[in-house]
């Protein structure tokens, strides 16, 4: 395979795989600190692309104007939507969860549908003055730049920061950490922020690179689940092992063979992994 | 009139009811309704099934596509008549599910949904790539029509309307109530209830709690799978993508908000969630959002479904009379 | 009756359960007391098969059942009750026990679902025998009472009633009277003195310094995961190993 392809499917991949990391944490974030399964994050993925666009291409901001002013608003209605809706459902009976967020993915579809309509979108001129036309690999560079800083800063902070920590207490032990004093409302808006954000942001990067279409969120909430169960349950770190796995497959394979081998290539080796490790890389062992 | 014979009464005349139902309704429009409110009765009692021992299962749907994929391609390939394709259908999933029952089985409460979600998005793939067997993404067409049943003189079922699909329906919905009620009515069914209560405990008096989810997981997808391979039968066609996981989740919400405590909640679920979207078609593009409207308040006020709304409205009632 | 030879229990770094030697014979009441953090109920999940060791035997009865699954064990006869008073919450009183039966008379899946004859005798007899538990225990009264509503002594209780239930030549008892007032600790365990009459050998885990050397015949001191004392009451009471433990917690 030429080189050059090669170099450009590998940048294509990580650039994937950052995009799919960005989903996953935000989901893995959901799933562990607040215990509850968020059907609507593809919906909010796909809601950061259509918000940056309508700044972008209709209000005329600048496009990481736009991409930045996107997420901290999709920020701020995870926020709501966490203390309306999913506030007393916190780790308890799934089923409640995850009909209301199917009900939560429905009205935002059906709300992008009526508003922007139901026809695939290009977003015009993704970026202008930021990346250069001279060789796509340039411009997909310094997205992976922009991305892979967001994802190691989000990393850190959750590690090393007391709110990271927190989030960690509650996603292990929610009434523990009520006993030892921690804010769990606080904390569960904070990851319903973060998480939200997270999505926000890949929704608007990738509706920069490819289209936007109100059902885009199907697919992001499947890639993030694949990754979420690669990467072993719970663990964010293993949502960024699982992304870039994930992402770096979807890159190289359609250039070798076919869009569609990705796929399936991906899961054979989700599987062939958890065959091997049923928790997924980072998870921890059930029981 | 003895109390004993209520019961059995009411049930004999809602059936023969039932079966009179084509002589009202003639429109087939109409009948698709109630036909595809059939089959969300056998896919939500199943899935309730499931759900009693503790598991969430969401992988309906997908069980639902092995069910369609083996039924259609036993009578396309092989020439098989629809009722052992229809059979053959449901013990495919049912099978499936025994084989990664165990493993799935290891995963606690969320992971395990994730990994029925897993399984699910895998047989999507499956349908879609393996174009020799599947036909892709596009599916299979043309899925032939049932055999007709012909009893000299009596019956000549030729399939050819809506009405010979609409009988098949609800033959199938008996049959499968007939099963689940018996499950449900049996000391099996306590155990699946203690189990979905206390794992730990239940395995401290001796139950094996693997073998008894698994159990629970198998005779359910069995059903999804029939409804599939039904479900095929009267679309005529399989795509890979009718069965995704939007389904699933609706298979859900007709559960939980028909009321997963009761054995007829997923009934009631299935009905009124199958006529709703119908009967607001006009709102066009709008209709989901009455559909979610319907949902989220269900949730906030009716957490334990619509059964409980008899049972709500009584107390409502009763603290209204005492305040006055 | 019970064996355990050598058990180790490592999670990670940490050592739960040191190379533990002990021995249960039949008939006996045995107390097992120790600090917190001690691995007593670690001990409990070894033996009942909720934890794998990592090292070492547990024999019930000559046979061995090391790392065997709960289920299992209690089919071979040892039941246990938890710490958190495990209950079937929707069930009520009467049902909880009814589920602790099922081990005999086995009901088989077929039979079960097709309602035959058969599996009705079997569940008149699962109900016969719960009302024989009801008694013993004192909980008929409350039979129709959801496990959900009981009063914590009750819970507690129950908990005892539902590992009777299940058949145990050992039954296995994880702080049944912790917390509870004087009343009632003296009604469980005069409870357990009836079960070890009616030819159950039984092991408490106990926090409760009262209850153990009032009924106890024999005490084992667990610290830090290994056996720092055993004997009867009188000489536990006065063992300054045992004093230091507790003082050092």
């Amino acid at each position: 395979m030429d080189s050059a392809v090669l170099l450009q499917s590998l940048v294509n991949g990580l650039m994937a795989g950052c995009i799919y990391i960005l989903v996953a944490v935000g989901l893995a974030l959901l799933l562990s600190v607040m215990g509850i399964v968020q059907l609507a994050h593809g919906e909010i993925y796909m809601l950061g692309g259509y918000l940056t666009y309508y700044f972008c291409s209709i209000a005329g901001l600048h496009y990481l104007l736009a991409l930045l002013i996107a997420t901290l608003l999709i920020g701020g209605v995870g926020i709501l939507m966490e203390k309306v809706f999913f506030r007393p459902f916190r780790h308890g009976d799934l089923s409640p969860t995850v009909i209301l967020s199917l009900g939560l993915m429905l009205m935002l579809q059906t709300t992008s549908v009526v508003s922007f309509g139901a026809s695939t979108k290009v977003l015009t001129t993704p970026f202008p003055g930021v990346i250069n036309v001279a060789g796509i690999s340039l411009s997909n560079e310094r997205l992976i730049l922009i991305l892979i800083s967001i994802v190691f800063v989000a990393g850190l902070f959750l590690q090393k920061t007391e709110i990271g920590r927190t989030m960690r207490a509650v996603s292990q032990d929610m009434d523990a950490a009520l006993l030892l004093g921690i804010s769990v409302d606080r904390v569960s808006s904070f990851a319903m922020f973060l998480g939200c954000a997270l999505a926000a942001v890949a929704g608007g990067l990738m509706g920069a690179i490819f289209s936007l279409s109100p059902f885009m969120g199907g697919f992001a909430l499947m890639k993030g689940i694949a990754v979420i169960v690669l990467g072993g349950m719970g663990s964010i770190i293993g949502a960024v092992i699982g992304g870039l796995i994930i992402g770096l497959i979807d890159g190289i394979v359609p250039p070798l063979l076919s869009v569609e081998m990705a796929s399936t290539i991906g899961f054979i080796v989700i599987i062939l992994i958890l065959l091997f490790r049923p928790q997924g890389i980072m998870g921890q062992p059930s029981k | 009139m003895s109390r004993k014979l209520v019961k059995p009464l009411s049930y004999s005349s809602l059936i023969i009811f039932l079966f009179l139902i084509p002589l009202f309704v003639t429109s087939p429009y109409y009948l698709h309704i109630f036909i595809m409110a059939g089959i969300g009765i056998i896919l939500a009692c199943s899935l309730r099934l499931i759900f009693n021992s503790g598991q969430f299962s969401m992988a309906h749907g997908g069980m639902m596509s092995i069910g369609a994929y083996t039924s259609a391609l036993l009578m396309i390939k092989l020439g098989l008549s629809i009722w052992a394709a229809m059979g053959a259908g449901a013990a495919a999933a049912a099978v499936l599910a025994l084989l990664v029952g165990y493993p799935l089985v290891r995963l606690k409460g969320i992971y395990f949904a994730l990994g029925t979600v897993f399984l699910e998005e895998i047989i999507k793939l499956i349908a879609q790539q393996w174009t020799d067997l599947t036909g892709g993404v596009l599916g299979l067409t043309s899925i032939p029509k049932p055999n007709p049943i012909v009893i000299p003189g009596l019956l000549n079922i030729n399939f050819a309307s809506k009405v010979d699909f609409y009988y098949l329906a609800l033959v199938l919905v008996l049959f499968t109530l007939l099963i689940l009620y018996a499950i449900e009515r049996s000391s099996i069914n306590q155990t699946f209830c203690s189990i979905k209560q206390s794992d730990s405990l239940a395995q401290s008096v001796g139950v094996n709690t693997a073998k008894f989810k698994v159990l629970a997981f198998t005779v359910g997808c069995f059903f999804a799978g029939l409804a599939g391979a039904f479900y095929g039968q009267f679309m005529t066609v399989v795509t890979p993508s009718a069965f995704g996981f939007v389904y699933t989740v609706y298979i859900i919400v007709y559960m939980v908000v028909g009321g997963e405590r009761k054995f007829y909640g997923p009934i009631i679920g299935a009905v009124i969630l199958t006529f709703l979207p119908e009967s607001v078609r006009v709102l066009k593009e709008y209709q989901p959002y009455v559909f979610a409207g319907v949902l989220m308040l269900v949730i906030f006020f009716l957490p334990e479904g619509l059964v409980s709304l008899p049972q709500r409205l009584k107390m409502f009632i009763r603290e209204r009379r005492t305040h006055a | 009756m019970l064996e355990i030879k050598g058990l180790t229990k490592r999670f990670g770094g940490v050592v739960a359960i040191d190379g533990l030697d002990m021995t249960i014979k039949q008939g006996e009441i045995v107390g097992i007391i120790g600090p917190n953090g001690a691995g007593k109920t670690t001990l409990f999940n070894l033996i009942t098969g909720f934890l794998r060791p990592t090292k070492g035997k547990v024999l019930f009865e000559e046979r061995d059942i090391t790392g065997h699954k709960p289920h299992r064990i209690a089919a071979q006869g040892i039941t246990r009750t938890f710490q958190a008073a495990n209950l079937f919450p929707d069930f009520t009183v009467q049902e909880n026990i009814v589920a602790a039966c099922h081990l005999k008379p086995k009901v088989g899946i077929l039979e079960a679902i097709l309602h035959t004859p058969g599996s009705r005798k079997k569940r008149e007899y699962a109900l016969s025998r719960t009302k024989e538990i009801l008694e013993f225990t004192g909980l008929d009264t409350r039979k129709d009472q959801f496990a959900e509503g009981l009063s914590s002594g009750w819970r507690r209780t129950l908990s005892v009633a539902i590992a009777l239930a299940a058949y145990p030549r050992l039954l296995m008892l994880d702080e049944p009277v912790t917390t509870l007032d004087p009343e009632r600790v003296a009604f469980i365990m005069n409870l357990v003195i009836k079960v070890r009459e009616s030819g159950v050998t039984v092991v408490v885990i106990e926090h409760n310094m009262r209850a153990i050397m009032d009924y106890c015949d024999r005490i084992v001191v667990l610290a830090f995961g290994k056996k720092i004392a055993e004997g009867p009451p009188e000489e536990i009471r006065q063992n300054k190993d045992v004093i230091a433990a507790y003082l050092g917690e």
